[in-house]
């Protein structure tokens, strides 16, 4: 009797033990290392932010009954507390894997700490062309762009369009030089002629008369530009403003025109060119569902930044579900995000695992007037546009 | 060069000039009658910028901005002057430079918490928002508008100054301040109407800048520096000073900026140096007494 | 002395370490000429500027028409009817001769005697008359001395404080100067006038105060300072 009872209680014991790791099981940990406070990228971070946890809300929150949790810290637009904040999340938190940053100043810290400790690290803005190629590491996956992606097809676009000689301007720093150097060397090749360049120091001052006023003398039919943010805005309204709007085709990767900026830019932005990896008006079922869904939240038009963010959440759960929840191996995991593809809000998406980058389609488009407002219309897309390995042996 | 990059820089250069002047105007003049250096000058465009941003969403005009940024610029320089700048006139260089130097910093992150750190913009108001056609060029009106105003505002300055009892106080005051208050004249009120009317003109100046350039916190170390070499080449203490110094250093930013970009940054420090080699007080320096 | 127009007690003053006044006691009665004697770095210059307030005292009272200016601002000193002509003579050279007499024109506190005004002071000095438009910089000597003194006339004083009016003056200049001041006493002005030219200072003083290291050593009537041959000796060493 004593050993029937002791055999029973020994049974119910087991069976609690075998339950219990599936009742208590840990959740996931997804650690977003993002701007939130400081520096110029505050509404960036938290497209970003909030549209990746959207993502992951419309997935169910969970993968295999682990659920999926999203930690944000902030990085205040530097870099040292952004790889403090990446080392807290990783050590203490015990996050499976980190996303961020949003600019290439906090890269390097999170590129580095990510490549020692071996966490999977998802990039969801920053471009620099070498975090993908020359400088790849094993651990860092890139779900946005690298800068010479958005704008290599510009220049042979332009061309074959009667744009045959064109002038670049953008801030003098690696982006601007990347995104400058990948439009010139398509557009050279393909019989364009580059009449000016100019590299204004870095920073926020946007007063561009001088530029623009060198840009006229040199009478080109275009002008290609990187700008994003308030420069942008005040590229676009002065560009219209000494009159050279009339004369010249105005040109940019798409930031320049994008839908943070299009209030502020008025009528200055009918007839301006953008390329980029994503446009609110993509006419997909997944696109509209995205942008219905993020207008009835934040009650306006999601921008690229935005879309990132959400395509960085479905990719995450993709391959949070082919691992069957078991984040234990990273290894595994950043190999699951290389076999995932996903109809993302931007159209069809894959992690490269020859150079960790996204393979996606490339918008270009043009600001019209339409009903005393500007929108953004696609002319052209060009599919699966994949970077070449540059230099990156994985 | 072509007439039109010619015609089109000129105007930027002047235009960029007239910031300056408004700026370095109000730093001279006080240098000139206090031997005081206000370092944080520039906050006080950066609290100018923003007060007007605020006044304008709120108000819904950009007129209410020019109108409340340079007053709110002045009565910040009003307790400036009443809690610091009284105790430290006879205080050192050094330690006047030190203290309205960390002022700088102070100024940013107050401003950064009470606007946060977003970049704002102040679009030009209506009427002049648009483009205007000016010696064979189209131009923005707005930038114009720039011109206009700091052509005026120097215009009232100089008769201000040179025509006014105020001004002649004022004038003697930085001739001979001892021997001006033994003369019955009330210098330390003149001086602090001048000092609160510098302010009001810098924080003019953050207003009348927001729509070419942006507002956010920081905004015045940009402006700072070509401030200075602005008073230092006009000569410091002298309203024509500034107005020379500023239309040289505009004129040599707006043109360097696109004609020897690799040197842009240098431009200016280039100018300052020329100048003071041949002239170590600078173009037009205050005549003091013996 | 308690009628006395301006009166020092004890007044102490420096210019940092070591007191240049070391309790001058001195008193200016209305209406008379009061000369201040000493020799070289005797403190004359200093008394002046501490009776404007230009330098605050250390210690010690000073009272003018009864009331207690010690400490006071000196454009406050100034306007309760205090003249200055300083030794440096003080014009302002950004401005113009007219400038320089207007600037700090005040009319009269109490209508006593005829108030100064422009053509008054231009009847006085005609050669100011004609550079009134120049700059107050370009003036010669005798013609920056001649603008000091009407500029302070023209704050309408009760009392006239002169620092050495002919220091570095041609003889024809000092005589017009002489003839000048002879004037305004004769109005009835009180004058405060410190002066190393002795026979330029006895010519019109009423009385006599000589400083010596930092204090009166003597004061009289000019009268009594003519026979005082010990005081000439010891304190202006004549
Ligand atoms: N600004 C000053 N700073 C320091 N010491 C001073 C200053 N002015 C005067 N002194 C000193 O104070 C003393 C008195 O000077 P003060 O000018 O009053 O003499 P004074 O009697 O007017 O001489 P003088 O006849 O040469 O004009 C002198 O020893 C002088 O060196
Ligand atoms: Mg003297």
């Amino acid at each position: 009797m004593m050993s029937a009872y002791r055999a029973a209680a020994v049974a119910a014991l087991a069976a609690l033990l075998a339950a219990g790791p599936a009742l208590a099981e840990e959740p996931i940990k997804i650690g977003l290392v993002l701007p939130f406070s400081g520096g110029p990228y505050v509404p960036l971070a938290n497209e970003i932010a909030d549209s990746l946890a959207m993502a992951i809300a419309d997935a169910g929150g969970e993968v295999d009954g682990r659920k999926i949790e999203v930690l944000r810290a902030d990085s205040t637009h530097k870099p040292d507390v952004a790889q403090a904040m990446a080392k807290k999340l990783v050590f203490e938190d015990k996050v499976d894997m980190l996303v961020g940053p949003v600019g290439s100043n906090e890269l390097t810290a999170l590129f580095n700490f990510a490549n020692q400790s071996k966490t999977p690290l998802l990039i969801p803005n920053a471009g620099d062309n070498e975090a993908t190629g020359e400088r790849c590491s094993p651990w860092v996956l890139r779900t946005s762009f690298s800068n010479d992606q958005i704008v290599r097809e510009m220049g042979p676009w332009m061309v074959k369009h009667g744009y045959k000689t064109a002038a670049l301007i953008a801030f003098d720093y690696a982006a601007g030089h990347q995104q400058m150097d990948g439009f010139k060397r398509g557009f050279v090749k393909a019989g364009g002629t580059i009449v000016s360049e100019q590299y204004p120091p870095f920073g926020p001052i946007s007063d561009f008369g001088p530029y623009l006023a060198k840009i006229k003398e040199a009478k080109p039919a275009a002008v290609f530009t990187f700008f994003a943010g308030p420069p942008a805005t005040a590229l676009v309204k002065q560009f219209s403003e000494f009159g050279l709007k009339d004369q010249i085709k105005l040109a940019g990767a798409g930031w320049l025109i994008s839908p943070l900026n299009l209030p502020g830019e008025g009528d200055a932005a009918a007839g301006v060119l953008g390329i980029l990896n994503y446009v609110p008006t993509i006419d997909t079922p997944q696109n509209k569902a995205f942008q219905a869904e993020f207008q009835a939240k934040y009650h306006r038009t999601a921008s690229e930044f935005a879309a990132q963010g959400y395509d960085t959440g479905k990719l995450i759960v993709a391959a949070l579900a082919a691992v069957k929840g078991k984040t234990a191996d990273k290894a595994a995991l950043v190999k699951a995000l290389h076999s995932v593809t996903v109809q993302g809000t931007r159209g069809t998406l894959r992690i490269d695992s020859k150079t960790n980058n996204i393979i996606q389609d490339i918008y270009i488009y043009e600001g019209k007037k339409e009903g005393g407002k500007v929108d953004l219309v696609v002319l052209d897309k060009i599919p699966a546009v994949q970077d070449p390995p540059n230099g990156c042996k994985l | 060069m072509d007439s039109g990059f010619l015609v089109l820089q000129l105007l930027n250069g002047l235009q960029f000039a007239m910031l300056l002047f408004l700026l370095a105007v109000g730093l001279s003049v006080v240098f000139g009658m206090m031997n005081f250096i206000n370092l944080a000058h520039g906050t006080l465009y950066m609290v100018g910028a923003f007060v007007g941003f605020t006044a304008a969403a709120r108000l819904g005009s950009f007129w209410a901005a020019l109108v409340a940024g340079p007053a709110a610029a002045a009565a910040l320089g009003a307790i400036f002057y009443a809690l610091l700048l009284r105790r430290m006139q006879a205080a050192g260089a050094m330690k006047q430079v030190l203290v309205t130097f960390g002022l700088i910093f102070v100024g940013i992150d107050a401003v950064r918490l009470i606007w946060g750190d977003y970049a704002q913009t102040l679009p030009a108001p209506a009427p002049l928002s648009g483009s205007v056609h000016i010696l064979g060029q189209v131009y923005p009106a707005y930038r114009l508008f720039i011109i206009a105003l700091g052509l005026a505002l120097a215009l009232v300055l100089y008769l201000g100054l040179e025509r006014t009892r105020l001004g002649a106080v004022v004038r003697a005051g930085v001739d001979d301040r001892a021997t001006a208050a033994a003369l019955g004249l009330n210098v330390e009120r003149a001086f602090f109407a001048v000092f609160c009317l510098g302010c009001a003109l810098a924080g003019l100046a953050g207003v009348v800048a927001a729509p070419v350039l942006e507002i956010y916190p920081g905004m015045d170390m940009t402006v700072l520096i070509p401030t200075l070499i602005v008073v230092v080449v006009g000569g410091p203490g002298r309203l024509a000073g500034a107005f020379v110094g500023a239309l040289l250093i505009g004129m040599a930013e707006t043109f360097g900026a696109v004609l020897i970009p690799d040197f842009a940054s240098f431009t200016i420090y280039a100018v300052m140096a020329l100048v003071l080699l041949f002239r170590p007080r600078g173009l037009l320096p205050a005549r003091h007494a013996p | 002395m308690s009628g006395a127009l301006l009166q020092l007690e004890q007044v102490r003053a420096s210019y940092g370490s070591g007191d240049v006044l070391q309790g001058v006691s001195l008193a200016a009665a209305a209406g008379r000429v009061l000369s201040l004697l000493g020799r070289n770095g005797a403190g004359k210059t200093t008394v002046l500027k501490t009776i404007m307030g230009v330098l605050a005292p250390r210690a010690g009272s000073i009272r003018f028409a009864g009331n207690d200016i010690t400490g006071a601002p000196p454009h406050r000193i100034a306007r309760a009817g205090l003249g200055y002509v300083p030794e440096t003579r003080g014009i302002f050279p950004s401005l113009s001769v007219l400038e320089n007499l207007t600037v700090a024109a005040r009319g009269a506190a109490e209508a006593g005697g005829e108030a100064w005004t422009l053509d008054r002071v231009f009847a006085l000095f005609p050669r100011l008359h004609e550079r009134r438009h120049g700059g107050g910089g370009r003036l010669s000597g005798g013609e920056q001395q001649m603008l000091a003194i009407g500029r302070a006339l023209l704050t309408n004083p009760r009392l006239l404080l002169l620092d050495e009016p002919t220091e570095g003056l041609a003889p024809i200049i000092v005589d017009g100067i002489e003839q000048i001041l002879r004037q305004l006493k004769s109005t009835g002005l009180a004058i405060l006038l410190v002066e190393q030219n002795l026979p330029f200072a006895l010519a019109f003083a009423d009385e006599v105060a000589v400083l010596g290291k930092g204090q009166v050593r003597w004061s009289g009537t000019a009268a009594e300072f003519a026979a005082a041959e010990a005081v000439k000796h010891r304190w202006l060493g004549l």
